[in-house]
C-alpha cells in the first residue's frame, strides 16, 4: 500500500483527529504486532505512516482540513443516553458534608 | 471545483428563516431551559465538627500535612482516584488505590470507589453491597448514603447513615442530566422549511440557553453538543449563524477562538475576502503564539499553510470563478499582495517546496502578462532567480530548480555559482540521471563557452574530449561528431569540417534536412559567426517554410534529436522557432500514421511532442485510440502519454482514473528498465499520475457520500444502455455521441447544480430548459466531434480575460457555425447552459434532488406526451408561485 497523508491514519487504525500521543501509542502497538523481521511490508507502511503523521506540514494540513469524523449531534445525544452522569471529585466529596 | 456560496444570498435566506421562526423562538428557548437550579454544584466539601482528619485530608491540604508521610501519599491517591472516576477511568481509579492496606484509615475509600464504579455503570445492587460495608462515621459512607437515597427516593435499609434532605437534593442534580439530554434533543429536532439550512438562528438561541442551564452539570456533554452544533452550522452557507454560535461554544484546544475554523469556512464563500483576512490575521498573530501545546514547527507549518491559502484565495478571487461562465471579471490579480503572502509563507516554513514553487510560478505568470514593460520584465526575471536561489538554499536536494539555475549561471558565465551547485548536487547521491550527468554537462557547456574566443579553441577541444569521456550512457552520441566538426569550422579548418561532417552523415544515414538541422544546432552552440552560419540557417529555414511537406521519418528523427536537447537542457538559440514549426507538422502528420509499432527513435519523438504539449493532435486533449493501445504495450510511450496528460492544462484530472492501467504498466516497468533516464522518468511520472488519480478518487468518494459519483456502482453500470445520462465520463477514447456528451459533462461544460424554473411554450420545442440539456449537448458534441469539443473547451477553460461577454459568445457562435450547427442550436445551447450555475460540480440527480434528469429528449415526445409534460410543468410552476405568494404574505 502506498502511504499518503490521506491514508496514514487508516494504516495506523486511527481517527483523523487523533492526538500526537494517540498516534505514538498506535504506532508502538502496531510495530509490536508487525515487527520488521516478520512482516517487513506492513512494518514499512506503518513506519511511513507514522513518519507522515509526524511531519509538521501534514499535521498542519490535518488541522486545516474539516474533520471527516465530525461529531454528529444525534450521535452525541445517543451516546450520552448510554452513560450515567458523573460528579466531579469536589461535588462528590461535598455530598458527604455534615449538615 | 468546490461549490462556493454567496454570503449575501445565504444571509437573506437566514433572515427569512429567522423571521419565520420568530414566534417559535420563545417557545423553543423555553424548551431547553434547565428547570432546576444547578447551584448545588457550587457547593464545596467542608470539614465537619466530627470529621476525621484522614477524611478531610482527601480534599484539604492543611489536614493532609498533619498526617504522616505515608498517609499523605494515600490521601493524595484517593483524591486522584475520585478525579479519575469523574473522567470515566474507573479501572485506573481502582488500580490507583489497590496498594492501600485494609488497616489504613483510607481503606474505606478503596471500597467506596469500587462501589462508585458499579453505581456509575448502573449496577446499583453491587454498589449497595460494597457500600453497606462502609464505616458509618466516615465521609465515604455519607456520600454513598446520599447517592443511594437520591436514587431510590426512600430511606435505605442498612447501616449507612441517613443523609439530610438538602444533601439528597444536591445529589439529585444528577438527574438533571436526563433533562439536558432531552433539551439537546429539542435542539436537534428543529426542522427547517428550507432544506439548505442546517442550523438556524433560533437554534443558536436555544443552544445559548442550553449552555447556561447545563454547562456546570456536565461540561463534557454540553461541549460535545456545542461542537456538533458548530459542525451543523458549518454545513450551510451562513456566516452570521456561525459567528453567533462560536460566541457560545468554546473552541477546540488548537483553535480556541474558532479563528482557524472561521478562515476555512470563509474560504467556501465567493465574497468573503475580508473575513478570510481577518480570521487569518487573528489566528496567526494572536492565537498561534499562545498555542504552546503545539510544537513550534507545527505552528510555523500552520502559518505557512494559511498564508498559502490566502494567496490562492487572492488569486482565485480575480478569476471569474467558473469553467464556463458568462459573467466576466475585469479584475487583475493583486500580484504584489499574492507575492507578499507567498514570501511570508516561505519565511514561516522555508523547507516547504510548494510555497517556493507557487512564488516562482506567480512571478513567471507576471512575466507572461501582456502589459509588462521591458524593465518590469527584467526586474521580474531577477526576482525569479532570487526566488529560485532561495529555494535551493532552503532545500538543497531540489534537483529541478538546481538544474535550471545551473543553466542560468552557465548562460551568464557565472561559473563559480554553477560549480557550487554542481558540487552540492553531486555530493547528494541523487537518483536523477540529469543530476548525475552534471559533470558531463558542465564540460560540454565549458567547451561551448570557450569556443567564443579563437585563442581558447584548444581548451574547448580538450573540454569536449572530457565531455566525451563523461558522456551519459542513456544519451545518444550522434551529436558529438557535429560538435567536433563545429569546433573545426570555428578554428577556420573548413576541410576538416567537411571531412568530419561527411563521416557523421555516412554513419548516421540521415537525410539532408536532418543533417542540416543537427549541424546548425551544433554550429550555433559553438558560436560560429553569423556570416558563416548564414548559409546553414537559410537551408534549414527554407525547409521549415514548407514544414508540411517534411516526411514523417525526418520528423521522427528530428523529434528524437530535439528530445535529447530538451532533456539535457542544451537547446540552441534557434530551437524555439524550429521546434514550433516541426511540432505542428509532426502533430498533423501523426494523425494519418498507422502506428502498428514504434521504434526507440519514434518513441523519443513522441516524448518530445508530449513534453511540448503539441502531441499528438494539436489541441486535442486525448491520445488517439491507436496511441493508447500501443502505450499499453510500450512503457516509454505510456510514460510520454502520462507526462503529457499530467502536465496538460486542459485534460480534466478526473479522467486520469481511466489511465490507471498505464500507470501500473509504467510503475512496473521502472523496476526492469535498463535506461537510467527512463527508469527515473517512469517512477517520477507514475507517482505524479498516481497522485492525481488518488485525488480524483477522493473527490469521487466525496461526491458519492452526497449521493452522486462519477463512477456509479456495478449495478448501475450494467444498466448503462437504459440510462444514457449516467454520471460517468464515458469511454475516454470512444468517439460516439454519448461518450462525447459524457466527456463534455466531465470537462465542466454542462455541470448543473441548481433548480431551474421549468418553462415551456405551446409547441413544446421553442424554449429550452434543463430537461433538454442532454439532447442539446448530444447534438453539439456530435457536430463538433473531438476536435471541435476541444476548441470549445479551450474557449471556455482558458478564459480570455480581455474578452467581453459579447466577444466570448461570438467566439462560440463562430465555432458552432464552423462545425455546421444552426443559429437555433447555438441559441438552445446558450439558453440551456446560461440559466444554470456552471461553477458548481456534478451533473447528477443528487445535485438537484427535486429534478429528475430526463434522458428522453423533449423534442422527441409525442403530441400527447408533450401535452402531459406541459401540464405537469404548469402544475409545478403554479405550486411554486403559490408557495412564493404564501411566503410573501407571511412576511
Amino acid at each position: 500500500m502506498s502511504v499518503s497523508a490521506s491514508n496514514a491514519h487508516q494504516i495506523l487504525e486511527l481517527k483523523s483527529d487523533a492526538t500526537a500521543e494517540e498516534i505514538r501509542k498506535a504506532y508502538l502497538s502496531l510495530v509490536r504486532q508487525h515487527p520488521p523481521d516478520r512482516d517487513p511490508d506492513k512494518f514499512r507502511d506503518i513506519h511511513a505512516a507514522y513518519q507522515m503523521l509526524n511531519d509538521p506540514m501534514v499535521q498542519a494540513a490535518a488541522l486545516l482540513t474539516r474533520n471527516r469524523d465530525k461529531p454528529d449531534l444525534l450521535a452525541v445525544i445517543a451516546a450520552a443516553e448510554k452513560v450515567r452522569p458523573r460528579l466531579s471529585a469536589l461535588n462528590l466529596l461535598a455530598l458527604g458534608n455534615q449538615e | 471545483m468546490t461549490s462556493r456560496k454567496s454570503k449575501g444570498s445565504a444571509s437573506r435566506k437566514a433572515e427569512l428563516e429567522k423571521r419565520q421562526n420568530q414566534r417559535l423562538e420563545k417557545r423553543n428557548v423555553q424548551l431547553v431551559t434547565a428547570p432546576h437550579s444547578t447551584d448545588s454544584l457550587d457547593i464545596k466539601p467542608k470539614v465537619g465538627p466530627n470529621e476525621l482528619d484522614e477524611d478531610a485530608a482527601v480534599y484539604n491540604k492543611d489536614y493532609r500535612l498533619k498526617l504522616a508521610n505515608e498517609l499523605q501519599i494515600e490521601a493524595a491517591r484517593v483524591n486522584e482516584a475520585l478525579e479519575l472516576t469523574y473522567q470515566g477511568k474507573f479501572h485506573d481509579a481502582i488500580e490507583k488505590l489497590k496498594d492501600i492496606p485494609r488497616s489504613s484509615p483510607f481503606a474505606d475509600w478503596r471500597l467506596f470507589v469500587r462501589g462508585l464504579h458499579s453505581y456509575y455503570t448502573g449496577d446499583l445492587e453491587t454498589a449497595r453491597q460494597n457500600w453497606n460495608r462502609l464505616d458509618g462515621d466516615h465521609r465515604p459512607a455519607r456520600i454513598a448514603s446520599t447517592l443511594l437515597h437520591a436514587e431510590f427516593d426512600q430511606p435505605l435499609v442498612g447501616e449507612l447513615p441517613t443523609p439530610s434532605l438538602i444533601q439528597i437534593n444536591h445529589a439529585r442534580v444528577l438527574r438533571f442530566r436526563k433533562e439536558a439530554v432531552v433539551a439537546a434533543e429539542t435542539i436537534a429536532k428543529v426542522r427547517h422549511r428550507d432544506t439548505e439550512i442546517t442550523f438556524s438562528i433560533s437554534q443558536v438561541a436555544m443552544l445559548a440557553n442550553f449552555f447556561n442551564g447545563y454547562r456546570k452539570l456536565d461540561s463534557e456533554f454540553v461541549s460535545s453538543v456545542g461542537r456538533a452544533c458548530v459542525e451543523l452550522a458549518l454545513a450551510q452557507g451562513d456566516m452570521d449563524v456561525f459567528d453567533r454560535i462560536i460566541k457560545i461554544v468554546p473552541g477546540p484546544s488548537s483553535d480556541p477562538k474558532w479563528n482557524r475554523t472561521r478562515l476555512v469556512y470563509a474560504l467556501s464563500f465567493e465574497d468573503a475576502q475580508d473575513d478570510i483576512e481577518e480570521a487569518s490575521k487573528a489566528y496567526i498573530n494572536h492565537d498561534l503564539p499562545r498555542l504552546i501545546h503545539l510544537p513550534e514547527q507545527v505552528r510555523d507549518a500552520l502559518a505557512c499553510r494559511i498564508y498559502l491559502l490566502c494567496a490562492d484565495e487572492e488569486r482565485s478571487s480575480s478569476d471569474d470563478g467558473s469553467e464556463f461562465s458568462f459573467s466576466f471579471s475585469d479584475s487583475v490579480p493583486d500580484f504584489d499582495r499574492i507575492d507578499e503572502l507567498l514570501r511570508k509563507a516561505i519565511q514561516k516554513y522555508p523547507t516547504y517546496l510548494p510555497a517556493h514553487q507557487k512564488l516562482i510560478s506567480s512571478l513567471e505568470s507576471q512575466v507572461d502578462e501582456d502589459d509588462v514593460s521591458d524593465s518590469e520584465e527584467e526586474e521580474l526575471e531577477r526576482e525569479i532567480i532570487v526566488a529560485k536561489e532561495d529555494l535551493v538554499r532552503s532545500i538543497p536536494s531540489e534537483v529541478e530548480t538546481s538544474l535550471e539555475l545551473i543553466d542560468f549561471y552557465l548562460d551568464e558565465d557565472q561559473l563559480d555559482k554553477a560549480n557550487a551547485l554542481v558540487q552540492n548536487l553531486s555530493g547528494q547521491r541523487l537518483e536523477d540521471p540529469l543530476a548525475k550527468a552534471l559533470p558531463w554537462k558542465l564540460k560540454l557547456r565549458e567547451a561551448m563557452r570557450l569556443s567564443r574566443r579563437k585563442s581558447d579553441l584548444e581548451l574547448a577541444n580538450r573540454a569536449l574530449d572530457e565531455a566525451e569521456s563523461l558522456w551519459p550512457t542513456w544519451l545518444n552520441r550522434n551529436w558529438l561528431a557535429f560538435l567536433r566538426a563545429g569546433l573545426a569550422l570555428r578554428s577556420g579548418d573548413r576541410a576538416r569540417f567537411l571531412q568530419l561532417t561527411t563521416v557523421a552523415r555516412q554513419e548516421q544515414k540521415c537525410s539532408d534536412f536532418v543533417f542540416d538541422v543537427m549541424t546548425f544546432a551544433a554550429l550555433q552552440q559553438l558560436n560560429i559567426p553569423s556570416s558563416e552560419l548564414k548559409p546553414f540557417r537559410a537551408g534549414v529555414e527554407g525547409q521549415l517554410e514548407k514544414a508540411s511537406k517534411i516526411g514523417l521519418a525526418d520528423l521522427f528523427s528530428l523529434g528524437s534529436f530535439f528530445w535529447d536537447l530538451v532533456r539535457t537542457g542544451l537547446k540552441h538559440k534557434g530551437y524555439r522557432l524550429q521546434a514550433s514549426k516541426l511540432g505542428r507538422a509532426f502533430a498533423d502528420q501523426i494523425k494519418s500514421h498507422d502506428n502498428k509499432s514504434l521504434s526507440a527513435t519514434q518513441i523519443d519523438a513522441f516524448s518530445w511532442g508530449a513534453h511540448h504539449q503539441f502531441w499528438p493532435l494539436g489541441n486535442d486533449y486525448l491520445p488517439t485510440p491507436s496511441i493508447k493501445r500501443l502505450a499499453l504495450q510500450e512503457p516509454r510511450l505510456a510514460a510520454a502519454v502520462l507526462e503529457w496528460l499530467v502536465e496538460s492544462d486542459v485534460f480534466p484530472d478526473d479522467m486520469m482514473i481511466d489511465y490507471q492501467p498505464m500507470v501500473t504498466l509504467v510503475k512496473e516497468a521502472a523496476r526492469n528498465e535498463k535506461d537510467a533516464f527512463y527508469r527515473y522518468q517512469f517512477d517520477h511520472v507514475a507517482d505524479a499520475a498516481s497522485e492525481i488519480i488518488a485525488e480524483a478518487k477522493a473527490r469521487d468518494a466525496d461526491r458519492k457520500s452526497f449521493g452522486s459519483s462519477r463512477y456509479e456502482d456495478d449495478n448501475e453500470d450494467d444498466n448503462e444502455d437504459e440510462d444514457e445520462d449516467g454520471d460517468d465520463g464515458g469511454d475516454a477514447l470512444c468517439d460516439c455521441p454519448n461518450c462525447r456528451a459524457k466527456r463534455a459533462r466531465m470537462s465542466g461544460l454542462v455541470d448543473v447544480d441548481v433548480d431551474v424554473d421549468v418553462d415551456d411554450d405551446d409547441d413544446g420545442q421553442g424554449k429550452v430548459s434543463l430537461r433538454d440539456l442532454p439532447l442539446i449537448m448530444n447534438k453539439v458534441t456530435s457536430k463538433l466531434g473531438l476536435k471541435g469539443m476541444n476548441e470549445l473547451t479551450n474557449i471556455t477553460q482558458l478564459k480570455n480575460k480581455n474578452a467581453s461577454p459579447e466577444q466570448f459568445i461570438q467566439k462560440i457562435g463562430e465555432l458552432f457555425f464552423k462545425y455546421g450547427l444552426s443559429m437555433q442550436d447555438t441559441i438552445d445551447f446558450f439558453m440551456a447552459t446560461q440559466q444554470i450555475d456552471l461553477s458548481k460540480g456534478g451533473f447528477s440527480n443528487a445535485a438537484y434532488p427535486d429534478e429528475e434528469i430526463v434522458s428522453r429528449p423533449i423534442a422527441g415526445l409525442t403530441a400527447e406526451e408533450r401535452k402531459a409534460d406541459r401540464k405537469q410543468r404548469e402544475k409545478e410552476l403554479e405550486k411554486k408561485k403559490r408557495e412564493a405568494s404564501q411566503s410573501r404574505s407571511r412576511r
